[in-house]
Formats: structure tokens, sequence, C-alpha cells
């Protein structure tokens, strides 16, 4: 542990700090074109013309082009690079505009008139599933995300009658709900609102795309899963994987909203034009054509004896997806029914498609939702059966050992999170006059997959750690912490390499907590190889058995014998004499290591005007194996902060499929003045998988919205289900 | 589209149609979202003409001075403007941001323009055929509607010392950089027996709250001008009924017309508790 105790911050961050780091935005090919697209105004409507007389004679601008200019795609309406004849959103890009400069292709923009014809459009999901609501999607449309990127399990879907726009429903259970139901002598009933969220990071979309030798379209992209938008390219463009290479630049925030959106089209105009072309949206553009979080709506019922004991748990749930067929439904009910046991289970969602932007992930996708009701509906039964929160949590919580929703038995440590929240001075401390205490769990599943990775010796004794994974939270950061310590070298002798695809190994897409769950084994497997051979090199020069050499000081030793050393640069430089250093690690991580973690947070309501003060916050979090503690401590702050804006601002406020909080004045954001210390405290219960660390990422993001509604309800006695919590709901 | 960087009031004055550019915080909001495409923009920002301020017993702001000056120039003089120019934005904002420009927009919720109602200002407008004198009662028309002509500069902006019984509050989703659901601005003139009361964000314009502010005169002229005000619940119920009686709001996401009215009454409570106590 001596390398890894203490961590690292992260190697990347000093580039950073000083401006030196270059965004997709900073590149500038020669030649290089600039693309405005011309987004539709209507949430439903056909095209039926795109005049573009007016854009093509403004100077600079080189081409103004719409699908039927492009070769035609395989790709759901709502998806299409241009819309082909109808558009599904206000937002969808309908034509693109291409100049020599930004400024250029912006006029040309703003003079392109398009000739709609205004179709029936529905926006409110309650309504699409009435008989007589137009019909969203022609099919069931595949988005470019899917539900494996964040370790869900498949919803077990029912094929039978379904009701208007729904693409699918969601079916899980155990035991007899009714029963469960009748047996309850307490119950906690309500419907809990989460409107749809944007991810809100700081770089916008944005992609250059380039024509190179050999018909290989190039793409720069700050994608979380390069080798994704690769699949996805060659699926659009309909070539082989190989004549698209897509090259991972620094990512200005993800939170699993910047997967693929603008690559193909980027692609197909690059291809088309025959120069490197650069699409990057606006703010206000990218509040229309970025893929949000679902809006969420959940029926809940929880029954329970007087003693506590829960007996039953049903759920109705209504995802609205925009012009999306959604997958978060089947994951939400898996997390539902993980962190308590609950004998009679009913889960049913809907997938919902409704006239607005499509909606994709946003870090811990249906935990955050899941967890609002659920954590809310259990503070409530605390509250009528006068018990403490966390007593009565810690007595329906799952215990290690106990079968977890996927069958398995991993080790999990819901319990020992709840217990240390309990001997938390914020929960023990006093509650003051017109203060608040709430409490919530949230829970995520974890890592599972597959990853190679690669380990290089370079003459100057330092190794590359080459992967397929993008690093998005300071990953990489972990992965050389994980490959020093396995190969006995600082962590500064480390890089990290997210090679482009053409030369990447295979790693998951970074997204729901998995990366260092599943590339840090294969990196550390592969740091192991690469010490292997360099001993078997040593062990030759050195003439002494490979199980008798030790690395320390950058150089390999015979134990015992401090004289007789190589410096690994120069073993490696060996050139011909032997075979180079070349260390692989192939691994693949089978089942989910589940984690937890519980928030407390206290507030302040004044009950004259509503307003709300978060006085104090902490988080608990069961990590695993900790790689990297100042990492981690910053995955924690983040996360809950993002919880708290859910809970306290932000919301995607449409009025007639418009969207009315289009920029930062009207997203709200939580600004500094909101957000109090965040007091972390990380449990390291190891888990069963890998190298026992649990996913870290998207824990943390999820049980703010419960944990602020109940200490509001603790401060007022109003109960509120409905994000984000307005002044005006608890007014005295 | 044109733009003109003015060196003197007579080049920012030149041409009538083009649309003035100071601190931007509005107009390049409205240009980037596409609402605004103007052919000729004149940057003011430059001119000293417009960056005036002195205190005394009249108090004179130049159109040109942004928020932090604001901060630096009025100190403890009108303190409840300070208190309005301190809820403005971000510190980039306030930086940017300027009085003129408020006045230029003149949106219901502009947070400087219950104050300068509330301080009876006059708003002064420059023109090549020279200078006029609107006061702030006849200055807004509507929602981003003044008496303002096409082409005419707000110079500056005036009004008597009115003493330190002032207070601006606001209601909003968050503390920063947000827009007010509801604000409102309440100055007791001692010296000269006057109270008035401006309520923003709950209207087309800004409303004065002539009710309350009847009331509130009665209960000075009781306890005294020259002395702190400490009124009764119920008078000072009142006076937040009145106050909120005035206010003609609507629903919108940030709040519903029922919550503008209620945190209107509470803002007028905690206004006079405040200023009644100042003496
Ligand atoms: C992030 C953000 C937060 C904000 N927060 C607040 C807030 O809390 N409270 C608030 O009230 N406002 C807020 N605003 C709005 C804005 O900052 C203010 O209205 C500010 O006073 C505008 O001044 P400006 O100098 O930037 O005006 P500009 O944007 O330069 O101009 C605005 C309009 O006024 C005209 N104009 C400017 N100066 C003059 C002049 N001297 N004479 C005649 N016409 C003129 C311009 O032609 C234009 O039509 C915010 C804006 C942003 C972007």
């Amino acid at each position: 542990m001596a390398v890894m105790a203490g961590g690292a911050r992260r190697l990347e961050g000093p580039a950073k700090l000083r401006g030196e780091t270059r965004y997709t935005q900073d590149l500038k090919p020669f030649g290089l074109l600039h693309v405005k697209l011309v987004l539709s105004s209507y949430p439903s409507a056909r095209i039926a013309g795109v005049d573009r007389q007016a854009a093509q004679a403004v100077p600079g601008v080189v081409a103004v082009l719409t699908a039927a200019d492009l070769p035609a795609v395989e790709v759901a309406g709502p998806d299409q690079p241009l819309a082909s004849d109808k558009v599904y959103y206000v937002g969808q890009p309908i034509a693109a505009v291409v100049g020599q400069s930004e400024g250029a292709a912006a006029d040309g923009a703003a003079l392109v008139a398009v000739d709609y014809e205004e179709l029936p459009a529905v926006t409110d999901p309650y309504e699409a599933m009435q008989e007589a609501a137009p019909k969203v999607l022609e099919e069931r449309a595949e988005g470019f995300d899917d539900v494996s990127i964040h370790g869900g399990g498949d919803a077990e879907t029912e094929p039978q009658a379904r009701p208007n726009n729904v693409s699918s429903v969601a079916n899980q259970g155990r035991g007899d709900v009714a029963a469960g139901l009748a047996e309850a002598e307490v119950l906690v009933e309500g419907r809990y609102l989460m409107p749809g969220v944007h991810q809100g990071f700081i770089e916008t979309h944005v992609t250059v795309a380039a024509p190179e030798p050999g018909g290989v379209i190039a793409i720069w992209s700050p994608t979380q899963g390069h080798r994704f938008v690769r699949d996805e390219v060659a699926k659009v463009l309909q070539v082989p994987t190989g004549k698209v290479r897509v090259i991972s630049m620094p990512v200005g925030g993800g939170f699993g909203g910047k997967v693929v959106l603008l690559e193909p089209l980027a692609a197909l105009l690059a291809k088309r034009l025959g120069s490197p072309v650069q699409i990057a949206l606006t703010r206000s553009e990218e509040f229309q054509v970025g893929r949000p979080a679902p809006a969420s709506y959940t029926d809940l019922k929880l029954g329970a004896k007087r003693d506590g004991t829960l007996t039953a748990l049903e759920i109705g749930m209504v995802w609205d997806n925009g012009a999306a067929s959604g997958w978060h439904a089947g994951l939400a009910g898996v997390l539902f029914s993980s962190p308590y046991l609950v004998p009679n289970y009913s889960y049913t969602a809907y997938e919902v498609s409704t006239n607005k932007t499509p909606v994709d992930a946003y870090r811990a996708p249906a935990g955050t939702q899941a967890f609002f009701a659920l954590e809310s509906a259990l503070d409530e039964l605390a509250l009528k059966l006068k018990v403490d929160p966390l007593e009565l949590r810690l007595k329906n919580a799952r215990r290690e050992g106990e079968k977890l929703p996927d069958g398995s038995r991993a080790r999990i440590g819901l319990v020992d999170v709840l217990e240390a929240a309990g001997r938390h001075p914020l929960y023990t401390a006093p509650v003051a006059d017109g203060e608040g205490l709430g409490v919530a769990v949230g829970g995520w599943g974890g890592a599972f997959g597959a990853a190679a990775a690669g380990c290089r010796v370079e003459p100057d004794g330092s190794l590359t750690v080459q992967v397929g994974t993008v690093d998005i939270s300071g990953s990489s950061t972990g992965l050389a912490l994980i490959a020093a310590e396995t190969f006995g070298v600082p962590v500064e002798r480390i890089q990290v390499e997210v090679a482009d695809t053409a030369s990447a190994p295979q790693g998951p897409v970074a997204g729901g907590s998995i990366t260092t769950g599943t590339v840090g084994p294969a990196v550390a497997a592969a740091a192991a190889d690469a010490r292997r051979q360099l001993f078997e090199i040593a062990a030759e020069k050195l003439e002494a058995a490979a199980e008798d050499l030790e690395i320390s000081d950058g150089s390999v030793r015979v134990k015992g014998v401090p004289d007789r050393k190589l410096e690994i640069g120069e073993l490696a430089m060996g050139g011909e004499a032997h075979p180079p250093v070349l260390g692989q690690g192939r691994t693949r991580i089978e089942r989910q290591s589940p984690a937890f973690t519980v928030h407390l947070c206290r507030v302040k309501v004044d009950r004259e005007t509503g307003s709300y003060r978060v006085t104090g916050y902490a988080a608990i979090q069961d990590v695993g194996r900790s790689i990297n503690p100042p990492e981690i401590e910053g995955q924690i702050h983040g996360g809950a902060v993002q919880g708290l804006g859910r809970a306290m601002g932000e919301q995607l406020h449409y009025e007639a499929g418009q969207l009315r909080t289009g920029s930062f004045l009207d997203y709200e954001l939580p600004t500094a003045d909101q957000i109090p210390e965040i007091d972390v405290q990380v449990l390291e219960i190891p888990a069963s998988t890998g190298i026992g660390t649990r996913g870290v990422g998207e824990p943390p993001a999820v049980p703010g919205p419960a944990a602020l509604a109940n200490a509001i309800a603790s401060a007022t006695g109003v109960r509120v289900r409905e994000l984000p919590i307005a002044a005006q709901l608890l007014i005295g | 589209m044109k733009v003109t960087v003015a060196r003197s009031l007579e080049e920012a004055l030149a041409d009538p149609e083009a649309i003035f550019l100071a601190g931007g915080t509005d107009l390049m909001v409205g240009v980037n979202f596409g609402r605004e495409r103007p052919e000729h923009v004149v940057s003011i920002r430059g001119l000293s003409e417009l960056g005036d301020t002195s205190v005394g017993e009249r108090v004179r702001i130049g159109g040109g001075v942004d928020y932090t000056r604001v901060l630096d120039a009025l100190g403890e003089h009108s303190p409840a403007l300070v208190q309005a120019a301190r809820t403005i934005g971000s510190p980039q904002i306030r930086n940017a941001g300027t009085i003129g420009g408020n006045l230029g927009t003149c949106s219901p919720a502009g947070d400087t323009l219950p104050v300068l109602a509330a301080l009876d200002a006059e708003v002064i407008l420059r023109s090549p055929a020279g200078e006029r004198r609107v006061p702030f009662s006849e200055f807004m028309l509507g929602p981003r509607k003044s008496a303002r002509r096409p082409g005419e500069l707000v110079e500056a902006v005036e009004w008597l010392d009115a003493g330190p019984s002032q207070a601006f509050l606001k209601a909003g989703t968050r503390n920063a950089m947000v827009i007010a659901v509801a604000n409102l601005a309440l100055v007791v003139d001692r010296a000269r027996k006057a109270v008035r009361v401006a309520l923003g964000s709950v209207g087309p314009t800004i409303i004065r709250a002539l009710e309350a502010e009847d009331l509130a005169r009665g209960l000075f002229e009781e306890s005294g001008w020259e002395r702190p005000l400490r009124p009764s619940q119920a008078a000072a119920a009142r006076f937040g009924e009145l106050a909120a009686g005035a206010a003609r709001p609507i629903d919108d996401q940030r709040g519903s017309a029922i919550y503008r009215r209620h945190v209107v009454a509470v803002m007028a409570r905690r206004a006079l508790a405040r200023t009644g106590e100042v003496a």
C-alpha cells in the first residue's frame, strides 16, 4: 500500500489549472470549417421545404446542407443527424450551415427559412398515453445510448397491449403485494415527481471530424466512450469500424450526457465536404439539442407492521423520455428492491415518448429518481411509527450475505454506513428550533464487464499504461496508482494513455461508476505482467533468480545485495539483446458489487417566505477498497452537489414543447452560497470482485433530494414530493 | 452589423436608430438567443460623460456606472440602492451591468427600478435635442417599455437624498444569480415626512403601493418622524396586506401569483421593521 496511501492529486490537474489543456474547441486543423445548425422551432412538424438561398449568399458560407444532401441513414427519426422529413422536438437539427468562420455560419443559419407543416404534438406523458394522443415515434427507436453502459439489467418487458406512446413496460416483483399491503398496519402512499434535468457540464457538446487517407474519417470528441462513438458512426456511415478513428479528447464534464451526439453528423459533413469540420453548440443550443435526464412520476405504496417490519412495496412509474424510447425503467426496478428486504414487491413502469428533446443518461440514472421516492417514503413511515429513521432502515436493511436482486450474495456495506451515520455529529447534535435533520440512503449497482490494458516500459524508466476507457473523473490517476503500486515505481513515473480507437485496448464506456472496477484489474494485471517480463531480463543480466529481485529507487536489484542493480530504463533499452517489455492484462468482472451511502442534511427554513438554507451536510459512503482518497472525496462532493441541485432548483420546464429554462439564468444550478461544507466519511468494506473497489461516482448523486426533502419535513412538517423544492410550498 | 465605439456624446447620439451597448449583460443575452439582431450597435462603455457620480443634497449616478462602482460611490448613502446593487447577478455581472442598462431594458424584475421609484428619482435623458428629465413614475410604461425615445441616452439618474431609513428586499429561488420572484423597496424620508413603497416583479411595471404608504405615513406621524418606529403586530400586518393588495402578479415557473402576493406582504413587514429602527 506504500504507493497508494494518501493517493495522488490528478496527474493532469496542473495542465488544466494553467490553461494548457487542449480541449476539442481548441483544435484548429488547417482548413477547418464551422457548422451552425438550424434547429426546429416546433415540437412536431413535417418539413415541407428549406429555403437556403439567402444563407448561401452570405460571404463566408461554404454550404447549406440538409438530409437530402447527405447519404440516407438508417437511424430513428429523432436521432437522425439531420431531420429528413419530420421533426419530433423543438431543437432537432434540420440543416447544417457550413462557414469559413463561426460568425459566417451563424449569420447564414439565421437566414435559413424552414417551411413547417405543423403536426399535433403531445408533451405530457399522461396525455401521451391517451388513446387519442398523436403517435410520437413511428416505432420503438433505438437510442444512441443503452442500458448496458450503466450497468443495469434488462427490463422484463411485456409485449402485450400497451397504452399509446409506451415503448416498453418493465415488470418486476416477488411475493404477493396485495397480501403484503393487506397485512400492513401502517401505510405510506404518494406520487413523487422529478422534472427532467440537464447534466450542466461546463463544456457544451463539440466535435471535429476530418477525412483521412484511405477513406478513413477521424473524429476528435470529448466523449465518455470513444469506442462506442466509433461503432455508432460506422453504423450510420455504413462502413467497417476500421474506417472510423476516434480520438478521445479531455472531457469538460460528461455525467452521462456525452457519449455520442454530433459525431455522426460531423463525419457525414467532413466526408461530403472533404474538409475538417467543427460542430460546437452554444449553451442555449446545448439545452435543446443535448440529451438530458428524463422526468419521472412515481406512485408508491409502502406497508409496514407496527414494529417497523416492511411488508410490501408497490411501485408504478412513468418515465417521460421525450422523443426517445427510454431505458431507465428496468434499472429503477432493481434499485427499488436493492436496499431493503421487502417480502412483497411489485414494480411496473412505462417508458413514454413525448415531443420533447430525447433523453439519456445523467449520473446515477434511475437511481436518483428511485431513491427520492423510496427514501422519502421511509422517512414518512418513520414519522408515522415514531421511530428513529436510521433505526427503521437498519431494521429492514439487506445485510451482508443476504441475496441481492441479481441472485448473488456479494458483500455489501449498507448496515455499516447506516451505523456510521448514526454516530456522525451532524446526526447526534441537537436540532435547533426552526431547523430540520434529514437522512437518506442511496445505492448503485456497480461495475461489471470486460477490459484489457497494456503496459510498456519506456527508455527513461517510466511506464506507459494503455487503456481504452476515457477519464471523466480522475480515473486515469487512479489507474496510474494501481500500476505504480503493482510495478513498484512512484506514480509520477506512470503515463496513462487513452489511445485512439485504432490502437486502444477494449474498455467500457466511462459511465455507471465502472471504470476503476473493470479497467483497474486489467491495469494491475498488465503492470504485473510487465514486471515479470522485466525481472526475466534482469535475472539473466544480474545472474540471479527472478524471485530474488526487487524494484526500488527506479532500479531492479538483487535482494540483500544493494550494489547488484540495473536501472529500469537501461534494462528496457536493451535493444536487440532481449525481447522488449510489453505487459498485457485481460480481465472480466462478472458480478456487480453494490455500493451504499447515507447522506445527512440539516436545513433552516424561513417559515414566512419559505426560503431555506442547507446548513450542514455529510456523506458516508462505502467505497470498497479506496484507491485514491482525494479523488474519492472530490467525486462525493460533486455528486452531493448535483443531487442538491436537483433538489433545490434545476428543472427543464417546458410549455407547449418549448423549453422555458434554457439558460443558466433560468436553469438554476446551485450556487456556491447554497452549498455548505460537505463532510465526507469513507468506509472501506472490500468488494468481493476485481481489486476490491466499489463504484464511487454514482452513489453520491443519489440521496440528495430525499435527504433535503426529509430535512424540510423535519423542520416544517411539510412533506414535499415534487422537485425542485420551491419556497412557495413551505410557507407556514 | 455595424459597431461604433463612441468617443463622445455626439458620436453616441449620431444615429437615432442605433442600439446602445453598455455592459452588454442584457443586450448580448438577447443577441445570443436570437431575440435581437441590431443593425448598428454603439458602445457607450467608455464615455466619461455617463460615468459621474455625486452625493450630497442631490444624489446623481451616471447612466454608465456599473453596480460595483455604485456600491463604492454610494457607501452609506441611499442604502436601498446599495442593497439592490448587491443582489444583482454575480461579481462579474456587477462589474459590467449598469444602471443605464437596467433602465434601458426596463424589465419589471429590474432590481434597481423599485428603488428608483421609491426614491422618486428623475431619469435624465439626453438626445441631440438636449436634456429631458422624466420622473421615474412617468418613465416605465410596461414590461420593457419606457418613455425613452429611440436614440435617447440615459445620461444619469438623480434624487434628493432621503436619509438612511430605507430597505430593499428581494425574494428569489436562490440567493445569488437570481431574477426576483418579487422585490420591494421602502424609503422613509424622515426629514420630508414622506414614505414610498415600490414593488417589482409583481406586475407589468413597478407598482407604488399607495395605500400602504398612507398607512405607514400615519404610523410615523403618530410615533414621531424623528424616532424609531415599532408598529404593533396588527399595524405591521395591515401594512403587509396593503402592499400585497397593490401587487398584480402572474403565475410562472419561478413562483405562483399567490406566493408572490404572500411574499410581498412578508417583505413589506420586514422592510417596515428595518426602516423603523433607523432614525
Ligand atoms: C447572469 C445575469 C444575471 C443578472 N442578474 C440580474 C439581477 O439580479 N437583477 C437585475 O436587475 N438584472 C440582472 N441582470 C440583467 C442585467 O445585468 C441588468 O439589467 C443590467 O443593469 C443591464 O445593464 P448593461 O449595462 O449590461 O446593459 P446592456 O445589456 O448593455 O443594455 C441593455 C439595454 O439598455 C440599453 N442601454 C444601455 N445603457 C443605456 C443608456 N445609458 N441609455 C440608454 N439605453 C441604454 C441598451 O441599448 C439595451 O437595450 C442579469 C443579467 C445576467 C446576464
